[in-house]
């Protein structure tokens, strides 16, 4: 069997393993958990922040950042409106990343408002942490970042926010992908909008639905019924 | 009758240029109008400034609902001693930052030993 059928095979099984829960196919050459034998020393979390009520009022839209531990370093990618904004509610907005080099202080602030975070790990070799941190290199190359809190940057990436287009679940799920490929395989019947009052999804329907997961709980959901090889290898639960 | 709900600073608030090469500080006493919270986490405030005496000129916004914040945040740890080496802050205004903080043991002992070589410093 060639490189390319070997790959071909090991996709097949493996698509076989998300769906059904169960390792299929196990073999010398198509082990559908395969990791080509790369040792998994480095993970990404995907933190999934939730609802939450402040002032008397509800805020149910949620929140979604990315983190990074790999030799040494641990960085968290956090994606949002933290500058100008514009359009109907405040949907668009100039693309500000935040870089965290302490997760203690951006895990505080997600908790300071009421909500709980779910991080979602999953084990990753080392080379594959890196093109995750590659990925948002890319992104602020080049950019000074318009904040240094020492512990925190913040950059203007190219990209303006968008709410269903480009936002915190967008970019973190497309930061994760580097590191696993087939992360959101399967993902399309989760897209439901989870969080959205009803006038926002007819707004949204109106603009043209997304055709990817674009909501925080949608990612959410999704990520607890993977199964199989793409099951998390931990999960945790962060709130006050 | 109205609902808005507002927020009188107990202690100064740092504020950054909208370039964030420079801070200010919004005094103890000032009313913050609250206005909506970001789900990226974030409460966003207004407040009502009387323009006496100058004549600003004004211009359209760019795009519909057009808003360009400036941000706000904690002072924290021992940016309390660079704050008191760099700005004349009264001891009212020291008092209200140490208690609006929620240090942790770290950022305490820092302090505590950065206040301690401060004072020591003093002619």
């Amino acid at each position: 069997m060639n490189d390319q059928a070997k790959d071909n095979a090991a996709d097949r099984a493996r698509k076989q393993t998300k769906k059904s829960g169960k390792c299929v196919n196990q073999s010398q050459t198509t082990n559908c958990c395969s990791n080509n034998n790369q040792e998994l020393n480095s993970s990404i979390e995907i933190l999934v922040g939730g609802p939450y009520t402040k002032n008397g009022k509800n805020h149910p839209y949620g929140h979604v950042a990315l983190r990074v531990i790999t030799e040494g370093k641990d960085i968290t990618y956090d994606y949002g409106r933290y500058g100008q904004t514009w359009g109907l509610g405040g949907s668009e907005g100039e693309g500000m990343l935040n870089v965290w080099t302490n997760f203690s202080k951006y895990i505080k602030g997600e908790k300071a408002t009421g909500r709980t975070t779910k991080g979602y790990t999953f084990n990753v070799s080392d080379d594959d942490a890196k093109k995750v941190i590659e990925f948002f290199e890319s992104k602020i190359k080049g950019v000074e970042p318009n904040q240094d809190r020492g512990y925190m940057k913040r950059f203007r990436i190219k990209e303006d926010y968008h709410a269903l287009k480009s936002n915190c679940t967008t970019i973190s799920v497309d930061g994760a992908k580097p590191a696993k490929p087939s992360l959101m395989e399967g993902s399309e019947h989760y897209n439901n909008g989870n969080g959205l009052t009803t006038g926002d999804k007819l707004a949204a329907k109106l603009n043209g639905w997304p055709n990817r997961i674009f909501m925080p709980a949608d990612l959410g959901n999704y990520l607890s019924n993977l199964k199989g090889c793409d099951t998390p290898n931990k999960t945790a639960t962060y709130n006050k | 009758m109205s609902t808005t709900k507002i927020h009188t600073l107990k202690s100064l608030l740092r504020v950054a240029s909208p370039d964030h090469t420079r801070y200010y500080f919004l005094p103890q006493g000032t009313t913050l109008y609250y206005d909506d919270s970001l789900p990226e986490g974030l409460d966003r405030f207004y407040i009502y400034v009387n323009v006496e005496g100058i004549n600003l000129p004004l211009q359209e916004i760019p795009k519909p609902n057009f808003i360009a914040p400036i941000s706000a945040y904690p002072i924290e740890g021992e940016e309390i001693i660079d704050l008191l080496e760099r700005y004349p802050i009264s001891k009212d205004d020291l008092e209200g930052i140490l208690k609006s903080q929620s240090p942790d043991k770290e950022d305490l002992q820092n302090l505590i030993h950065r206040l301690q070589k401060y004072v020591n410093s003093l002619p």
